[in-house]
């Protein structure tokens, strides 16, 4: 992992991964995480990019390697501006982004503050915010609270992820990554992205935009993912039939496959 | 700009610091399979890099820069041999807790591969051997030629009068400038010592206790190998698979790198442990 410091002082890590031919320039790729975990979570994604791109991974403010935020240090601003700051640390000055679940509205929100920045939006799991959705997300916290994060998340996995097609071994390691989340940072964390919408400022993305929705989500309906497309102005939907919340965990090859052919079909335009 | 992997360290049993990467993003709940893979003479680790995007979602793939190369330590008088060279293979493996591997190389690091092979059968889960003969000796390399023009005239000028012979199969003129850079950063008096060292060395007759699955990966038109000193394997190591790429020359792993590691990978796959 690498570092720099943001602005406000917090110290932000990175993970950078570069096989691209060293003599062309290579675009720059900055993917955000979902809540709890880390950078970790986009390993599988890693290969399927990096031949072609330069892939950044941030750990958002309280997760992974990044410090915890102090008062006053957390909003979806400031997690936007860290990921510009993360472009500006890598020299830059355009870059495109991409994020899954909770990273989406920060990858979304980079788009809609940093309209000159931003090549390309790819939003995974990505609604206009999650106030509307299907469950309460600040019933979780009382739940985490009361049983610890990693119960929470074993009682309520099939929420997240498809049991049949899962391989073995991977639900427990999901578990364990996202377990190490801190509670208290959850604790402000999940209420910040529960009141944070955004709907009215989907058409203010310019960026060509790829939205993928899991098609079988106890969270959110797939009506609450088409707000992407039907309010962005150049917005593609990918829906992945059947499939629970975290896609970008549960299929992440599919994710990733799906990604490349967007950004290499934008690079070779 | 900058290739990303990482470079860690160790010190081999004589003191010397050997420089090698780490790029892994196989399944974390899966059991780990690693495959050293060791480049050719000249350059580094680093020639390498385009095979690893296809190799590590599914491999731990760990690349050791060979003695005198890249940000290992150039050896001392008596610190480079073909038997030290295996060492540093099985002191690497030990250094990260491998009782078993996968390896590969390509030319003279398919040298010190196959020779690791032969020596420490317990180790080697499975070879895979890109473009050599079992030594230089059997091969049409001039080695004497190769040193003194390097001598006189320098890397640089020495790969830039070369170039075309090296790879007539390629137009980007990036890569072909890449090429040079890298490979021009060895040490002149190291290739002195470590290019007739590979020269005098040929152990046809040990190739027979090779027993894992071997794959050889051959160039189809090369004018440093006849295609009849590249198919000494298949006499000797019996059960070893070949594939050729008809019409290329000998810098397969650099002028076709992903094609290398895609037929690596299916073998790897084919003959995986767990």
């Amino acid at each position: 992992m690498n570092t720099f410091k943001a602005s406000d002082g917090l110290e932000i890590a990175y993970a950078l991964d570069d096989y691209a031919d060293p003599w062309r320039p290579a675009d720059t790729v900055i993917l955000v995480h979902a809540a709890m975990g880390s950078s970790l979570r986009f390993y599988a994604w890693v290969p399927h990019l990096a031949r072609d791109f330069r892939v950044a991974r941030i750990d958002m403010r309280g997760h992974g390697a990044t410090q915890h935020p102090g008062p006053g240090q957390l909003s979806v601003p400031r997690l936007a501006q860290d990921v510009v700051e993360l472009a500006d640390h890598l020299g830059a000055r355009r870059f495109h982004v991409a994020g899954s679940s909770a990273g989406s509205t920060v990858a979304a929100k980079v788009a809609i503050d940093y309209p000159g920045r931003v090549l390309s939006l790819g939003a995974f799991a990505c609604t206009g915010g999650i106030r509307h959705s299907l469950q309460d997300q600040n019933s979780w916290v009382k739940k985490i609270g009361e049983k610890g994060l990693a119960a929470f998340l074993r009682e309520t996995i099939a929420d997240r992820v498809d049991l049949k097609s899962a391989q073995p071994g991977f639900v427990d390691w999901f578990i364990g990554e996202s377990g190490k989340t801190s509670v208290a940072v959850l604790e402000q964390f999940v209420p910040m992205m529960r009141q944070f919408e955004f709907v009215a400022d989907l058409p203010r993305i310019r960026c060509p935009t790829l939205a993928v929705a899991p098609g079988g989500d106890p969270i959110h309906t797939v009506e609450q993912y088409r707000v992407l497309p039907e309010r962005i102005p150049s917005c593609e939907l990918v829906v992945y039939d059947g499939l629970p919340h975290n896609i970008t965990d549960a299929v992440p090859d599919r994710c990733a496959r799906d990604y490349h052919a967007f950004l290499l079909k934008l690079r070779d335009s | 700009m900058p290739l990303s992997s990482i470079m860690h360290e160790m010190t081999a049993s004589d003191g010397l610091r050997l420089g090698y990467s780490v790029d892994d993003f196989s399944d974390p709940w899966r059991p780990r399979e690693t495959l050293i893979l060791i480049h050719a003479a000249m350059g580094s680790s680093r020639r390498l890099y385009k095979w690893i995007p296809a190799l590590s979602r599914h491999f731990c793939v760990v690349r050791p820069d060979m003695r005198g190369h890249g940000r290992t330590e150039i050896p001392g008088p008596d610190q480079l041999s073909l038997t030290r060279l295996t060492k540093d293979v099985i002191e690497l493996a030990d250094h990260l807790g491998l009782a078993r591997f996968h390896l590969a190389g390509s030319s003279a690091g398919s040298i010190v591969a196959m020779r690791t092979a032969i020596d420490f059968p317990e180790r080697v889960l499975t070879l895979a051997n890109f473009a050599s003969t079992p030594g230089l000796k059997p091969s049409n390399i001039d080695m004497a030629k190769w040193v003194s023009g390097i001598k006189a005239k320098g890397f640089r000028d020495f790969l830039e009068e070369t170039i075309e012979e090296r790879f007539p199969n390629v137009q980007d003129k990036g890569f072909l400038r890449w090429f040079i850079d890298e490979s021009a950063k060895t040490d002149v008096d190291l290739f002195a010592r470590f290019g007739p060292m590979m020269k005098a060395v040929d152990y046809t007759a040990d190739l027979h206790r090779i027993k894992c699955p071997m794959l050889n990966v051959m160039p189809g038109h090369d004018p440093l190998g006849s295609k009849a000193q590249y198919e000494v394997y298949r006499q000797h190591v019996p059960h070893s698979e070949y594939i050729w790429y008809d019409g290329l020359p000998h810098n397969i792993t650099d002028s076709v790198p992903e094609r290398c590691a895609e037929d690596l990978l299916r073998f790897l796959l084919k003959h995986r442990a767990s």
